[in-house]
């Protein structure tokens, strides 16, 4: 039987080496195309026939839309409605990458930490300019606290920018931890299903109903790490427009 | 339209708002016991990955800096200390805010 980890191996579909770098169209590319893609889809098709009185397609898009709209509005506040389109764009391509993930035989680009610390990383280095640009040098007030005697500054300052520089990394851990570890439990269970399975019959509906279950958390968990994801974003984008 | 058409579309309309009254309160229940169930574990794996971060990113800094300046093991030392030290901050700061959340939504 093939290791739980085998899911999570990355290979090329279409080798190409530009420059003695390994360029290729890989598994995990193609997924993302297909989640971008996916996501696309889904909203143009919801938009193009929009009636006042919505279909379920519209109304599944409405929803999403109205959920993100509110969340922004809730944690930038009105500066964060021009940044709206940026935090809609994350959460679906987040969110169609981890459902797509629980296709049987699909890839989920979102277990692997180098997807979700790049993404992470241009969140990070876009709300850092985005800080730069509304406050100029007042930015670095954001890393000592206003109140604070100036002599606790050589020990507030460095701890302010460690907890400042760790983001990027604790947000990309979470989700891509939260996804590997669900596909792994997942692909465990479905081992002993057919172990046991292939003992005698009876054994094996155990794990498979245990397996059901963890499926549908497994669902929930897909849609809830997407809005995590999303949701720290916009509150470290709220910490850099509001400084505190 | 008639009387009986008025009569009949009242009734419908009693219908669909005694389902959503049923379903607005089954929706609640359900948000908050799966927020309540899922909230524990994730929050405990929230602020875990929160202070492993801050507690990386520090060591890490320090050994960068010490192989930099040659200071080695020294800024290794003082940045795992501060990098502890944030952890528990960004700790503090996760749990102050989501409790600031919870109360919020149980007083609403």
């Amino acid at each position: 039987m093939s290791s739980p980890l085998d899911q999570f191996q990355i290979k090329p579909i279409v080798p190409i080496e530009i420059a003695g770098l390994n360029l290729a169209f890989t598994n995990s590319a193609l997924w993302m195309t297909l989640a971008a893609a996916g996501a696309t889809f889904f909203l143009v098709s919801a938009a193009s026939g929009a009636k006042i009185v919505p279909g379920r397609l519209q109304s599944a898009a409405e929803v999403l839309y109205e959920f993100i709209a509110g969340m922004v509005r809730e944690n930038v506040g009105d500066e964060g409605k021009k940044y709206f389109p940026f935090f809609f764009t994350l959460f679906m391509f987040v969110l169609f990458g981890n459902l797509a993930g629980l296709i049987p035989g699909a890839f989920t680009f979102t277990s692997h930490i180098v997807v979700t610390f790049t993404m992470a990383l241009i969140i990070f280095l876009t709300i850092t300019l985005i800080g730069f640009a509304r406050h100029g040098t007042h930015f670095f007030s954001l890393f000592f606290p206003s109140g604070a005697p100036l002599a606790t500054a050589p020990i507030l300052i460095p701890i302010e920018v460690i907890s400042y520089m760790s983001r990027p990394i604790s947000l990309s851990v979470r989700l891509f931890a939260n996804m590997t570890v669900g596909h792994i439990i997942l692909k465990i269970f479905a081992g002993f299903v057919i172990s046991l399975g292939a003992f005698f019959v009876i054994p094996g509906v155990v794990p498979f109903s245990v397996l059901v279950g963890i499926m549908a958390l497994e669902f929930f968990v897909a849609a809830l790490q997407a809005y995590i994801f999303t949701i720290l974003a916009c509150i470290y984008l709220h910490d850099a427009i509001h400084l505190h | 339209m008639d009387d009986r058409d008025k009569r009949a579309i009242d009734e419908i309309q009693a219908q669909v708002e005694a389902v959503q009254s049923r379903r607005a309160k089954a929706d609640g229940k359900s948000a908050r016991s799966a927020g309540r169930s899922t909230g524990q574990m994730g929050l405990g794996f929230r602020i875990s990955v929160e202070m492993l971060a801050t507690l990386a990113v520090g060591t890490g800094m320090g050994f960068v800096l010490d192989r930099w300046l040659g200071t080695s093991p020294w800024l290794t030392l003082v940045f795992l200390m501060l990098g502890a030290a944030a952890g528990m901050r960004n700790a503090i700061r996760v749990a102050t805010r989501i409790s600031a959340e919870r109360s919020k939504t149980e007083t609403k």
